[in-house]
């Protein structure tokens, strides 16, 4: 009895499959990779959240 | 598309795009996979050679969804570190380990044992490959249950806080983020959906086979097997989905307001909207067709709790803002004493809140200094596109309804008689093929879209999750993106009409491979 492997689609596939692959892998080499990514740490979070630090300024009440 | 598009626009286009595409594989990995431990239970327990036959094809064509979608989900991983640092520093403490667990799951798990599905069958024993099969089935679910997790988690934060001095959330009670409630109902709703894609594609393709009179002893079968799985997996997923709703009044109010289009609290029980025109800017419905009391009967299962309106909740917002103002000023205070007590006291007491006074962000820098005009505009924003949740959820649930009726139908037949005999019916299974994935498309964009302006909900507004990048990258990648996957959506549907023409005739010669008379198989 014929196994998948002797499946007339296996070789396209195959090839489909590795295509999709090597495009993913370039990916994340060259387009996705950790020296690419934006590094954010506490201090840049404090900014993105709170602002640039202003300090000795006084914060106000906001009791509705 | 323009460049005039911001990041945060383009941002989402992108992966709302990867996950639309990506879901086309999906739930069709997840129906299949369990029509396949059931079809090879069957053979294993009766011994008949048909049954092995018809694994080997159908499992063929979860080969070629399988070869096609498998990694098309890592895009999104690409995208939470590019796209969403800031999102990832935030919660990456909670949403790491599920992503790192599906991932797990799926290359190790679900790959290992599809490799032996695939090349195990004159190599292991009859059980231990279906065996084999069913692992292949549970893998492919638990992958779903770990992504939805994360999903659940951004819907319904639970059991994390936030830690002023690392400025993110920090997980508490991992218990509490696995067995999220919101994220417990996704998962068995996401999963039946996948059942009646994986039953809508079997039971299509078997029709097409018997109404061209082909592989009629595998396609009768199929189709039996198909139908059945099928109505049993579109009552739950009804039910499931009803639960989530209900959940959802509790947690999500917003999203079921404006899915709702329910602009102001009626008196309970709620009247539901079947059909009309939401108009967002004058927070009507034109030419709204209501029925009485469904609304507040299907969203608390009851006839005297109230369902709040959309003018309510943004007025609760606009509480929620001050009281965020006030953790936020905290925030403040810590930063420039990092031992200020009391600071720390009201950042505690107030932190549940910072999110809606982010908010305020979209609009000024200095939001210790927001006027009530822009903090009443930022409460306005909390309303998601009203009338694209309307309209989806309406398609999905119609969806829903159909296929309930559709396989019922078909199933009445198959007791009853040969459902040859009923030739429309295996039209309307043929032509119905799109609709679990118009269903389950339409599904994400409400749950996705709904959650807007959040990217967690109430804790991170989503234009401060998204990276400080230029938009021309992303638009780089977005248009790379839908190249690649609009590319590999052709390939797969390419493959899967190849290997279906091919049909199950090749894998053994055997006659029941055979094209039988229609009239022989109707007895």
């Amino acid at each position: 009895m014929p196994n998948m492997f002797h499946h007339p689609l296996v070789p396209e596939i195959t090839f489909a499959l590795a295509v999709k692959l090597i495009i993913i892998a370039a990916a994340a080499l060259f387009v996705f990779s950790p020296r690419q990514l934006p590094r954010i740490d506490a201090a840049s979070m404090q900014e993105r959240l709170i602002g640039p630090s202003t300090e000795g300024q006084q914060p106000r009440s906001f009791l509705p | 598309m323009s460049l005039a598009m911001d990041v945060v626009q383009l941002s989402r286009l992108q992966f709302g795009l990867t996950a639309l595409y990506h879901f086309l594989f999906v739930p069709l990995t997840l129906g299949l996979s369990i029509l396949l431990g059931i079809m090879e239970s069957v053979y294993v327990m009766t011994n008949k050679e048909v049954w092995r036959q018809a694994t080997k094809f159908w499992g063929i064509l979860f080969g070629i969804n399988f070869a096609m979608g498998v990694a098309t989900g890592i895009t999104m991983e690409f995208q939470f570190g590019m796209n969403w640092a800031y999102y990832s520093h935030y919660v990456g403490d909670i949403f790491g380990a599920p992503l790192a667990i599906e991932g797990l799951m799926a290359f190790f798990l679900e790959a290992t044992f599809v490799g032996l599905f695939f090349f195990g069958w004159d190599r292991l024993s009859k059980v231990a490959h279906l065996a084999v099969t069913w692992l292949v089935a549970i893998g492919s679910n638990l992958s779903a249950l770990w992504i939805l997790i994360a999903n659940g988690w951004m819907l319904h934060p639970v059991g994390a806080h936030f830690n002023p001095d690392t400025m993110r959330m920090e997980v508490t009670d991992f218990g509490a983020i696995l067995f999220n409630i919101v994220a417990q109902e996704k998962f068995v709703h996401t999963v039946s959906a996948g059942y009646v894609t994986g039953a809508m594609f079997v039971a299509s393709v078997s029709a097409i086979y018997l109404l061209l009179g082909k592989h009629i002893e595998i396609a009768r079968r199929s189709i039996t097997v198909a139908v059945s799985f099928g109505l049993a997996s579109a009552l739950s997923v009804v039910v499931l989905g009803d639960a989530s709703g209900y959940t959802a009044t509790d947690t999500q109010k917003m999203k079921i307001a404006s899915i709702e289009a329910m602009w102001e609290t009626e008196p309970p029980p709620a009247s539901f909207t079947l059909f009309g025109f939401p108009n967002q800017a004058k927070h009507r419905t034109d030419y709204a067709l209501r029925i009485p009391w469904v609304l507040g009967l299907i969203t608390t299962h009851s006839i005297d709790e109230t369902v709040p309106g959309i003018t309510e909740l943004v007025q609760h917002n606009e509480d929620h803002i001050y009281s965020g103002l006030l953790a936020y000023a905290a925030l403040q205070k810590l930063r420039i004493d990092r031992s200020n007590a009391d600071a720390r006291a009201e950042i505690n007491q107030y932190i549940d809140e910072l999110g809606y006074a982010l908010l305020l962000k979209k609009y000024r820098p200095d939001i210790e200094n927001a006027t009530e005009a822009d903090i009443k505009k930022a409460a306005r924003s909390t309303v998601p596109n009203v009338a694209l949740l309307f309209w989806l959820f309406r398609i999905m649930v119609g969806c829903g309804f159909f296929f309930i009726l559709l396989f019922g139908v078909a199933f009445y037949h198959l007791s009853t008689g040969p459902i040859l005999r009923a030739r429309w019916l295996l039209w309307m299974l043929a032509f119905s093929l799109p609709l679990p994935w118009i269903a389950a498309e339409a599904g994400w964009i409400v749950a996705e879209v709904g959650r807007q302006p959040w990217v967690v909900e109430g804790i991170l507004p989503t234009f401060l999750a998204v990276s400080s990048i230029s938009a021309s990258n992303v638009v780089v990648t977005l248009v790379g993106f839908v190249t690649f996957y609009s590319t590999l959506l052709l390939v797969d549907i390419y493959l899967m009409v190849k290997a279906i023409r091919l049909g199950p005739g090749h894998l053994a010669n055997l006659p029941l491979a055979r094209a039988l008379p229609a009239t022989n198989v109707a007895e």
